[in-house]
């Protein structure tokens, strides 16, 4: 909603310099904005941060129209005396102010329109340069194409302006984001414990949410100031023109704060870097989630920087020894918010976010939905003076991000109905495990129906099951298990047995003990 | 004379309590496919372990008469773990006093090999019986394989009353391709006498022979 366009040029030509001494003619200079709002920041009532500035001065020669030592006939209106040859008209010396503020006016419904009134227009070849325009975006046109942004600069006689119409800007989807493997855990299966109960710093991502860009400059850093590290926002520095990987525009730090007209230091500068964020909703009681504090796309970088929606200045999340902080509750649900502070602009970065969730056995049933996209949100589309810089327009799409599904119960522990009978023990000296089979008959007078496993309790702790099938979590203790293959009715009928080869790891060659347990179902 | 009988029974009973279960059974095999097979030397592997891992020593495996056929013998060796004595020539004794025990020693194959097996059977005290198993080795110290589990062409678990398992070569696995040829004669397996056995003839008699003296006196 506060997207720079390009700066606009203006090469004058041609009339004659207005002899020395004599006031230079002033002209309203006007941009309308097609077919979108202006969103310039207002530093101070109808005065935005959009300047005119003219012959291209460096940062040491800048003088605003108004700065002490201009003659200011009205607010932001200055006059300047010629010099004869039209050189050093506009050089930054007093009484020669060379950036001119713009000024959005009330009566303009549409906000869609920029005036600088009476700006000193000199004959000879004198370059003007319109910038920190700020629009909102648009979508795509029907054809999926970008959409075009028009400006058209007007001023009136004696001013004459070729070509006044010009495309500033291309308008189109500039990040796609995706849950990449979106995934279903059983209630009474727990994910990640250690980390759910402290115990650990870190456990196994399940899930990544990932933010593509869709244009190498989707992602920016606040301003041109070098990357220092993952922790830090560089202070901003001076831009003498918008570089498409910042979210600042023009910006000179030594502008003058002016009475009536707001703090020019201001102007151009964005609030912070490109933000992004993933909020989670719907998430079960006792599930938590976590995030890496900072997260890299070959050269980008995006720091995590609050809990909450991304308003605010950059202030980043503390992780753990693992470098992760958990996402904890913001408004309606959990959000992790990143800020970027290094981008690359000469590809497309895609930052990946892995996130863990963790939990104990035994929380409720939930499906979880998230809402990726650019921050911070805001409703507000025209120019105003408090709404942070940048922010975007409010798209609230949940999508599916995990489900915690309620366990169907647990297997049956069938070990009264059947009869195990073990065999003795060989190693196998070509693998060098050690060997046995388990015969299991069904004694009972009913039916056993599968799918049926042997699991291991109390397993001597110098043996180790080879190539277990898994391990009970949810029939309690915990123990490696094999599966019974009980036929292609995959059931044990009365009188039934069935063989089961076990092979154990037992480097120290001592005894092998055990006692077995047999389970029937699929929740183990 | 009924009540002599009885007595002489009773004397018995008490005699076997002190007794084991045992069996012994011959093992026969034709292993003229090995014979001059270039994955030789092959190696006679037998393994005693203790099913309850305690080294109790209640089981005990004696191997003798070693017959190798036509072209065949034994080679220097053996590589023995645990507790093993003896043999080919002196006969092989394997204890399960220790946890696992192993006899292995390389052999030249005639065109048959066989051998007698006498092992007790007595139940250990967990759930996991002692097994005695018997395998042939190649040059590499691998299991030729066979149809069962364990690729051994003969096991026991050494319960009371159980027999030997038995397998033939696996052809589908069995890398020596010749082996196919190994066939294994369905071991005998005998009861021997129970020590309590011998001790009822042995003392019957000059208790019967009492009694009939006792008999006469009175009559």
């Amino acid at each position: 909603m506060t997207e720079l366009v390009s700066d606009i040029l203006l090469q004058c030509n041609g009339a004659t310099a207005t002899p020395a001494g004599q006031s230079i003619q002033r002209v309203d200079i006007n941009v309308f904005i097609s077919p979108i709002y202006v969103a310039s920041r207002l530093l101070e009532g109808e005065w935005s941060e959009a300047l005119l500035i003219i012959d291209e001065p460096d940062p040491a020669h800048q003088r605003v129209c108004g700065d002490p030592g201009t003659i200011e006939v009205a607010p932001g209106v200055c006059d300047i005396k010629g010099t004869g040859t039209g050189q050093g008209v506009y050089d930054g010396s007093a009484e020669r102010p060379n950036v001119f503020q713009g000024r959005i006016p009330p009566e303009t419904i549409v906000h869609n329109r920029i005036v600088w009134p009476g700006v000193p227009i000199d004959g000879g070849q004198h370059r003007i340069r319109i910038t920190n325009i700020r629009v909102n975006g648009i979508p795509p046109n029907g054809l999926g194409l970008p959409s075009q942004i028009f400006a058209l600069v007007y001023a009136p006689s004696p001013l004459t302006i070729s070509n006044a119409t010009q495309v500033v800007a291309f308008s189109e989807n500039s990040v796609t984001t995706q849950v990449v493997a979106p995934t279903t855990f059983q209630s009474c299966v727990g994910q990640n414990t250690g980390l759910a109960t402290g115990a650990a710093t870190s456990g196994t991502p399940q899930l990544t949410v990932r933010f593509t860009e869709q244009m190498p400059t989707a992602f920016r850093k606040r301003t041109a100031a070098p990357f220092v590290d993952a922790d830090t926002s560089p202070d901003p520095v001076a831009q003498n023109e918008w570089r498409p990987i910042t979210e600042t525009g023009f910006y000179n730090p030594a502008f003058p704060s002016l009475p009536g007209r707001g703090n020019l230091a201001r102007a151009g500068l964005a609030d912070f870097g490109t933000r992004f964020y993933a909020h989670f909703s719907n998430i079960p009681s006792g599930v938590r989630l976590f995030a890496p504090t900072s997260v890299a796309s070959g050269g980008a970088v995006a720091r995590m920087i609050m809990r909450y929606w991304a308003d605010g200045s950059f202030a980043p999340v503390s992780g753990n020894a693992a470098g992760l902080a958990e996402i904890t509750t913001g408004s309606a649900g959990e959000a992790v918010v990143y800020e970027v502070l290094e981008a690359n602009s000469a590809s497309q970065d895609q930052f990946e976010v892995p996130i863990q969730v963790a939990y104990e056995a035994g929380v409720p049933a939930g499906a979880v939905q998230v809402v990726l996209g650019l921050g911070p949100l805001s409703t507000e589309d025209l120019s105003d003076s408090l709404s942070p810089v940048p922010r975007f327009k409010q798209v609230w799409n949940p999508v599916p991000a995990f489900t915690v599904e309620a366990c169907a119960a647990c297997a049956e522990n069938v070990s009264g109905r059947v009869v195990v009978t073990r065999s003795g023990l060989r190693v196998n000296r070509t693998t060098n495990r050690f060997m046995q089979t388990i015969t299991i008959q069904n004694t009972s007078g009913a039916t056993i129906a599968g799918p049926l496993v042997l699991a291991l309790d109390s397993l001597s702790a110098n043996a180790t099951l080879y190539s277990p099938a898994g391990t009970t979590e949810c029939a309690t203790p915990v123990s490696p298990y094999v599966s019974i293959n009980a036929g292609a009715d995959n059931a044990l009928s009365p009188g039934e047995s069935v063989i089961v080869g076990l092979e154990f790891l037992n480097p120290t060659i001592k005894g092998i003990t055990y006692t077995t347990r047999v389970l029937a179902g699929s929740q183990r | 004379m009924k009540t002599r009988i009885l007595t002489a029974l009773a004397i018995c009973f008490l005699l076997s309590t002190a007794a084991q279960a045992t069996a012994i059974y011959t093992v026969t095999m034709d292993t003229s496919a090995l014979a001059g097979h270039p994955a030789g030397p092959f190696y006679l592997e037998f393994q005693l372990i203790d099913g309850d891992g305690t080294g109790d020593g209640n089981n005990t495996v004696v191997l003798n008469n070693f017959l190798f056929g036509t072209g065949g013998g034994a080679l220097p060796g053996p590589f023995t773990i645990g507790s093993v004595t003896g043999d080919f020539s002196a006969g092989i004794t394997l204890s399960d006093s220790e946890f696992f025990n192993l006899y292995e020693q390389g052999f030249t194959p005639g065109d048959w090999l066989s051998f007698t097996v006498w092992t007790t059977l007595n139940a250990d005290s967990g759930p996991t019986p002692d097994q005695f198993s018997f395998a042939i080795l190649d040059n590499t110290e691998s299991q030729l394989p066979t149809a069962g589990f364990f690729d051994v062409f003969l096991y026991h678990d050494l319960n009371p009353g159980s027999v030997p398992q038995v397998f033939a070569s696996d052809p589908n696995r069995d890398p020596i391709g010749g082996g196919t040829g190994i066939t294994m004669d369905a071991p005998t397996v005998q009861d021997i006498p129970e020590p309590c056995t011998w001790t009822m003839l042995l003392a019957g008699l000059p208790i019967f022979a009492a009694l009939r003296r006792f008999a006469r006196i009175r009559f």
